[in-house]
């Protein structure tokens, strides 16, 4: 019986798709929607694991939940690395973008000169501050590899082998 | 209690502690705890934008997330306890793998469109869409997790005896 390849690498190639997803400015958007970005990297771990699976092993749904949990840890540790990386290189591009959108929206309703000056400038020194701090750390190392995991268990939902079709027989080694 | 329903047991309650934290910010402002709420509401921050004018009002402050995040989460979670109503914990039986794609198919449409300019993105199609998917999911999800972790809890316990075999034969 051929042996099951290693999760890691497949794992790790999930957590650079979550780590770049979640680090780069504005294509972390994805993740607003139900963490969408940590989710795919949990599928696409299981895809890549699904590749290196000899036909005579079946996919099994804990193969799913530990390459997803993997991935998303891999995901978290890289891009919380990313993200820091990018903030000294350009700083908060994202949160200022985000804060001139919302001053745009409040302008177009006429409620931007009814706001206290002092709730103004809060807003644009928290598009200067770094997105890395205490509570984006734990909470990055927390979601991820649970988002992960969800994401690695669609992805055995979608690649498990179909129902009454049993695994390859193993190719006879020639003695 | 046997290892599905404990698994079973384990994302109900995960599922439950998830949205009470959605609905604590909106309560604790309300009680005047304005730094317990910011500090619950900064929590959720990296996976939702959570814009004011997109979000479920409590008590006149908003949920931790979005509308369309918290009707997958509440769904997701009322999702959980029909559960058990509908399917047994005992043997989990996988759902068609169209299920979760058709479940997705409305959230994508009203994303693309809200984007696309295509139809104005309200909330309540950001509550139906959301609420859709995150009810399905748990039919999708649970049996896969119960499964899971029946397979590594028994490998666990076989392991030992590979080990055995292991050392008996150096």
């Amino acid at each position: 019986m051929p042996e099951k390849p290693s999760k890691l690498l497949p794992a790790l190639y999930g957590g650079i798709i979550i780590g770049v997803i979640g680090a780069i400015p504005f294509l972390n958007f994805v993740n607003c929607l139900c963490c969408a970005g940590v989710l795919f990297g949990g599928y696409m771990a299981v895809f890549f694991y699904r590749k290196d699976l000899p036909p005579a092993l079946p996919l099994e749904s804990s193969d799913g939940i530990q390459l997803g949990a993997l991935a998303g840890l891999f995901g978290a540790i890289i891009g919380l690395f990313l993200t820091g990386l990018i903030y000294l290189m350009i700083g908060n591009v994202a949160g200022k973008a985000m804060i001139e959108m919302l001053m745009n929206v409040y302008d177009s309703l006429g409620i931007l000169d009814q706001m206290p000056p002092e709730a103004i400038d809060q807003m644009e020194m928290s598009a200067e501050e770094s997105p890395l701090n205490a509570i984006s750390i734990i909470g990055s190392l927390i979601v991820d590899p649970l988002f992960g995991l969800l994401g690695g268990l669609i992805g055995y939902q979608i690649h498990k082998p179909k129902a009454g079709v049993p695994p390859a027989a193993p190719t006879p080694t020639a003695p | 209690m046997s290892l599905p329903r404990l698994t079973y047991l384990v994302i109900a309650l995960g599922a439950g502690a998830w949205c009470a934290l959605l609905v604590l910010p909106p309560l604790l402002a309300h009680l005047s705890l304005g730094g317990a709420a910011e500090l619950i509401a900064s929590l959720f921050r990296p996976i939702c934008h959570q814009l004011e004018e997109r979000s479920v009002m409590l008590f006149g402050y908003p949920m931790a997330v979005c509308s369309r995040c918290s009707a997958i989460y509440v769904a997701f979670f009322a999702g959980t306890l029909l559960y058990p109503v509908i399917r047994k914990v005992e043997s989990p039986v996988m759902p068609p793998r169209w299920v979760l794609v058709v479940a997705l198919v409305p959230v994508v449409l009203d994303v693309l469109a809200g984007i696309l300019g295509v139809h104005a993105v309200t909330l309540t199609t950001r509550l139906w869409s959301g609420a859709l998917f995150g009810l399905v999911a748990p039919f999708v999800i649970i049996p896969a997790a119960i499964e899971g972790i029946v397979q590594l809890v028994s490998r666990s316990h076989r392991t030992p005896v590979h080990q055995q075999k292991g050392l008996s034969d150096a």
